[in-house]
């Protein structure tokens, strides 16, 4: 069984901040949506706690989900990002992945 | 205004108090969401297992025969971690009190969220939804649906204390 809390944090290395360039090895892309239901509380804290993102960023993608309907919160290989839309998945988030444009 | 129910404790273990017959609502909620993700195809369950891939039921397929089975079996194992939590728990005058490690109370916070996301899915909650009429068939379950959303602030403003504020990445 993966548990969301066990899977490897990612390190500053790994993770490309929003908006970086995409390098041809990590095309996908990990999508949060809107949802009239999740706390933005428990967002926020799910990103932190998942991504071991900042409670600024944390915030801030939390916002954009909120405000514009959906946020680019992690990006990878294809694998890595399916983990992240499982550990999402298991907080009750509505993400979904894609190859970036 | 009353006070978070959950409060930190220097072994990284919350202490839970509530009232008895709260206690026994969250039992009963975890227990009947252990029973329900059974039936992930349901339309109140849909939220709980959402696709990842929106434009390719290829991937979509493989996503979920693999995810699928450890999704659904992590959701029932922290429904029972829940319920047997609540159970070793003391009962004193109506008064409910337990302590959660560290594991625990993250199963008690997606067992919270997932409760209400399949309560708000039946209700057809939406983001700026007006209050319901008192007489309204659906006024308990909407009760319940807000009263979970409070507990769940509550511990997640207890757990979040926790969390270091900066922990790799740039903000």
């Amino acid at each position: 069984m993966i548990r969301a809390e066990t899977i490897t944090a990612p390190t500053r290395e790994d993770i490309p901040d929003v908006g970086e360039d995409v390098t041809p090895d990590r095309p996908w892309i990990v999508i949060v949506w809107n949802d009239p239901i999740n706390l933005m509380s428990y967002v926020t804290y799910v990103f932190q706690k998942l991504f071991g993102y900042p409670r600024e960023k944390a915030h801030k993608l939390m916002m954009q989900v909120h405000v514009d309907g959906r946020s680019v919160v992690f990006n990878g290989t294809q694998e890595r990002c399916e983990a992240s839309v499982n550990a999402l998945h298991e907080h009750g988030l509505w993400a979904t992945m894609q190859k970036d444009q | 205004m009353r006070g978070n129910p959950f409060r930190n404790r220097p072994d990284a273990a919350l202490e839970a108090r509530l009232a008895e017959v709260e206690a026994t609502v969250i039992r009963r909620l975890a227990v009947d969401l252990a029973q329900a993700v059974r039936e992930p195809d349901e339309p109140s369950m849909r939220r709980l297992f959402p696709p990842a891939y929106l434009d390719d039921d290829r991937l979509q397929e493989q996503f979920a025969s693999l995810t699928r089975d450890e999704l659904l079996e992590g959701k029932i194992a922290a429904a029972r971690a829940v319920a047997d939590s609540i159970d070793a728990g003391a009962l004193k005058r109506g008064r409910w009190s337990g302590v959660l490690d560290e594991e625990t109370a993250g199963c008690w916070l997606r067992v919270l969220n997932d409760a209400r996301l399949v309560l708000g899915t039946r209700l057809d909650v939406t983001e700026d939804m007006e209050s319901l009429a008192d007489d309204d068939p659906s006024t308990a379950t909407m009760n319940l649906y807000l009263w979970l959303g409070w507990l769940e602030e509550m511990l997640i403003d207890a757990l979040a204390g926790r969390l270091p504020d900066e922990t790799g990445t740039d903000g």
